[in-house]
């Protein structure tokens, strides 16, 4: 297939989530949801269970509004309004971690307002490190195995987990490389971008890793595009087509993302050798750089700094999600910390309820000029 | 019941708007939030794990519901706090819960823990009013 080919069949997946769940379900396969940022996606899969991200849309909110208050975030309500609509009918559960004071609300929440798909709690510890964190959170993952078990009427096996945890570890490895090469590709546009990365969070992560393999042949076979003004991506999402649009719009091109829900997923791995629980236990307390994961250091700025640099970000464009506490107190040490390193920044608010993007239009359209 | 942090820069205000209708605070979740007894540290990490924000809306709905019962509340009046999403986020499901198990009227108004500017006097008025109305029918009796 050819390079626009495969793109077609990315975007296809990810403006289609309904569909590819449709699908599955036919398989007589069954499905359980995940919320952002993290969860444990692996022992999901190892379970026989098809894991699909669940981070909301880009709909109107009204069902929402009875259980949350207008300063929640609309990643979290729209997520509550579409399992109250039906959309994610047919789920066998939901999995939602306790990684911020939003993520716990949706939890309680969707006991009440969706009560047919069962709420299975991941809750992480704060202090993730050492014997105290790995016990903690393996106790977490123990829970969701119970959930998952009791929800989906299935066995879990800790062969299966390592098994998984392969698959997994070679998602994680294509999805780093295909990064490295969309940073040398520009001719690959910013929504195409999007959708290789939001495509895997609706295909089982085998099936993905095979489709990202064959782009990544069919990209060494292709001449990268002309050089363009290059940025580098933070936030929760970059998702909006609107958006997307502008940056394509405008010949800025994403070379390097600390996206949460992009590269932020595919920084670490975990071993394969050893007992499994406690291998995903490691891998938890290794993984870092994110808002939602503590860490006393604050390192997530300078190693922003580090990655723009390395791929020839010209800038950084932060895309703060309105009402998102933990990426609003991070964007002033990273702004900081771009300042010093004499790299620009600017910063666009969206959220999933946005029609009008002339704003960030304006805001990108100064910022390409000031790069260029 | 008076369901939330207070409203600190505005306890004056609040404090009238039901002093001034008749109306007695006679609990609120937020003493209860912090007054824990505990003879060991073990005991001390024990009783923390159970802090307001600490806990399910279930159990967060039922020590409220035995503070309603026990104090013999007639409204319950909830603060939804701009500065603390994990206490709001939930309220309004777990306060229509609370509502139903103990058979009061309840209402809200938005407000902030600390931060002046998320505060109306007028909509906290109006929402008082609401719920007196609702008690004093409730009572039989004429609006205040």
């Amino acid at each position: 297939m050819s390079v626009q080919d495969i793109l077609r069949r990315f975007h296809t997946v990810a403006a289609d989530p309904g569909g590819q769940m449709k699908k599955y379900l036919e398989a007589g396969e069954k499905v359980v949801l995940t919320a952002p940022v993290y969860t444990p996606e692996e022992l999901i899969h190892a379970m026989g269970l098809v894991p699909m991200g669940a981070w909301g849309a880009d709909v109107p909110l009204e069902g929402s509004k009875e259980y949350f208050p207008a300063f929640i975030c609309s990643v979290m309500q729209s997520i509550l309004e579409l399992g109250m609509k039906g959309v994610y009918n047919g789920a066998s559960a939901i999995v939602i971690p306790s990684l911020c004071d939003s993520l716990k609300c949706l939890g309680q929440n969707w006991k009440y307002a969706v009560p047919s798909i069962p709420f299975v709690p991941m809750t992480y510890p704060q202090n993730r490190w050492g014997k105290v964190g790995a016990d903690f959170t393996r106790a977490g993952y123990e829970r969701v195995i119970a959930d998952l078990e009791k929800a989906a009427g299935v066995k879990f096996h800790p062969a299966k987990l390592t098994e998984s945890i392969k698959v997994y570890n070679a998602h994680n490895a294509a999805m780093r490389k295909v990064d490295e090469a969309l940073a040398v590709h520009s001719e690959i546009t910013a929504a195409q971008r999007s959708d290789i990365f939001k495509s895997a969070f609706f295909m089982k992560k085998e099936e993905h890793t095979a489709l990202v393999e064959e782009l990544l042949a069919a990209l060494d076979t292709q001449e990268p595009g002309a050089d363009k003004v290059k940025v580098m991506t933070t936030g929760i999402l970059c998702d909006s087509p609107a958006l997307l649009d502008i940056f394509d719009d405008l010949g800025l091109h994403i070379s390097a993302d600390d996206v949460a829900a992009q590269s932020r997923q595919y920084r670490a791995d975990c071993a394969e050798t050893g007992d499994p629980l406690s291998a995903l236990a490691d891998k938890f307390a290794a993984m870092d750089n994110c808002s939602v994961l503590y860490d006393p250091d604050k390192k997530r700025p300078r190693t922003i700094v580090e990655r723009a640099r390395a791929r020839g970000a010209q800038g950084v464009v932060v895309v703060l999600t309105k009402f998102c506490d933990p990426e609003e107190f991070d964007y002033p040490p990273i702004k900081n910390a771009c300042a010093q390193a004499g790299i620009p920044v600017t910063m666009v608010e969206v959220d999933r309820q946005m029609r009008n993007f002339e704003q960030a239009r304006t805001a990108l359209e100064t910022f390409r000029d000031v790069l260029a | 019941m008076f369901e939330g942090i207070a409203c600190w820069p505005w306890l004056r205000v609040t404090s009238t708007g039901l002093k001034g209708r008749g109306i007695n605070m006679v609990t609120t979740i937020y003493a209860d939030a912090f007054g824990f007894d505990y003879d060991s540290f073990d005991n001390m990490i024990r009783a923390y794990c159970k802090v307001p924000n600490a806990i399910n809306l279930e159990t967060a709905r039922d020590k409220r519901v035995k503070l309603c019962r026990d104090n013999s509340v007639e409204g319950l009046l909830v603060h939804t706090n701009r500065s603390c999403k994990l206490w709001s986020g939930f309220m309004p499901e777990m306060s229509r819960q609370i509502g139903a198990a103990c058979g009061i009227p309840v209402v809200s108004f938005d407000g902030d823990q600390a931060d002046p500017r998320n505060f109306s006097e007028a909509q906290y008025d109006t929402r008082v009013q609401g719920l007196t109305e609702i008690m004093d029918s409730r009572k039989g009796g004429e609006t205040a």
